[in-house]
């Protein structure tokens, strides 16, 4: 897949499916998952703007994915999801140097399966609860046009949520065992390394502060950190605010990501990106 | 060491928020069945026409549409209304098939919840 740093911190999984769900962050797998033979659907958008530099890679343009996730709840602790991104990338001026490529290219991305197994959870109370999942998945090579890997990667990790009334924490590990690299990198992650990511999120719930008999959505303001390391020294970690709606039977969410500490090299400079989002429950 | 204090301090919390709702709903023509009780039988179809369950966890509004989807397929389930902040889950059932209590406890535990105690009505 193309592991861009938001999403491969989703990297397969992102059940956003993540999810069912329990306050999910648009981008740090959660310990939640939907129950038996019901579904969650999770489209989302997300558009990368690369300002160049000085690297020798440096390229202005643009990178937009369009992601769709479908999970489905197996038993109450277990759960699978698959992760299919589509691509568009609109970049200035190839330097010549580079393997020539198109620099306006659509594709479609690596396939990511990912199953997620409750290991422990303690309700606290009636909205409060703490769960632990183990997540463990791979990439299939069903890029086209380069926007991934030709290789099957395993992943694995960890997800914990915690939910302690109006506020709720997350937080995502998972390792990629990269066997192969990406022919024209973009994002933190595209290289032969290891990668390793480590996500935390904060999530506020605005408004209903209680809620209420009726069964209703709420509000929420999240805050994430979004860590990738490569074992080959490269790094970035991006500060995404955003918003959450959280419905009965369905969730909108947006938000920004700005990069605040990176190092990586071999790829075009992403200056910030912007993602938006909807979840349906079926 | 000191998990299990921690975790019996919060259970007692937990319960102390449940008594209060119970208080709170002492004025419903309930009558309340034991969790010992509602054990020995627990493969015995539900005979009352409602039922409140007491739920933790139920974290956020899509978590509450999930116990919702799992309780609506048990057969005899007429109506599910749910209050997140007392964590209660009324249900009301109609017609010959019902639902064992089993089955019930079920449905709030493959929501990925916990079930704490059922009242039913007469």
């Amino acid at each position: 897949m193309t592991r861009c740093p938001h999403a491969s911190a989703t990297l397969a999984i992102g059940l956003a499916t993540a999810g069912a769900f329990a306050q999910e962050a648009p981008n740090t797998i959660s310990a939640t998952q939907p129950s038996p033979d019901q579904w969650v659907l999770r489209t989302s958008a997300r558009a990368w703007l690369f300002d160049g530099g000085a690297a020798a890679v440096a390229r202005d343009g643009f990178v937009v994915e369009e992601r769709f996730r479908l999970a489905l709840g197996i038993t109450k602790e277990f759960a699978a999801e698959v992760s299919l991104p589509l691509f568009q990338a609109n970049f200035d001026d190839p330097t010549p140097q580079q393997s020539p490529f198109d620099p306006d290219r659509t594709g479609i991305g690596d396939l990511d399966l990912t199953f997620k197994w409750r290991v422990w959870k303690e309700d606290l109370g009636p909205v409060d609860t703490v769960r632990l999942a183990i997540i463990a998945g791979t990439e299939v090579p069903t890029a086209t046009n380069d926007f991934g890997s030709r290789s099957f990667d395993p992943v694995a990790g960890a997800a914990f949520t915690g939910i302690f009334g109006r506020h709720g924490i997350g937080a995502a590990l998972t390792w990629r065992f990269t066997t192969d690299d990406t022919e024209y990198p973009l994002f933190a992650g595209d290289s032969l390394a290891d990668v390793l990511s480590l996500n935390v999120a904060h999530l506020y719930r605005i408004s209903p502060a209680v809620f209420p008999e009726e069964h209703v959505g709420a509000w929420y303001l999240t805050t994430e950190l979004l860590s990738t390391y490569e074992t080959n020294g490269d790094y970035e970690v991006a500060f995404t605010p955003g918003i959450l709606y959280e419905g009965p039977r369905w969730a909108f969410e947006a938000g920004v990501s700005v990069p605040i500490v990176r190092e990586l090299e071999h790829r075009p400079t992403s200056s910030i990106s912007g993602f938006i989002g909807l979840r349906f429950l079926f | 060491m000191s998990r299990m204090p921690c975790r019996l301090l919060l259970r007692a919390i937990a319960h102390a928020s449940i008594l209060s709702g119970s208080i709170v709903l002492g004025g419903c023509a309930t009558t309340p069945v034991a969790a010992d009780d509602a054990d020995s039988r627990a493969t015995m179809p539900v005979v009352a026409d409602s039922a409140v369950i007491w739920v933790q966890g139920m974290s956020c509004p899509k978590c509450v549409t999930n116990v919702d989807l799992q309780i609506r397929r048990l057969p005899g389930v007429s109506n599910v209304a749910i209050n997140m902040n007392a964590g209660t889950v009324a249900v009301t059932f109609d017609g010959i098939n019902r639902p064992t209590h089993r089955e019930l406890r079920g449905a709030v535990e493959d929501a990925g919840l916990s079930y704490l105690r059922a009242e039913y009505a007469q």
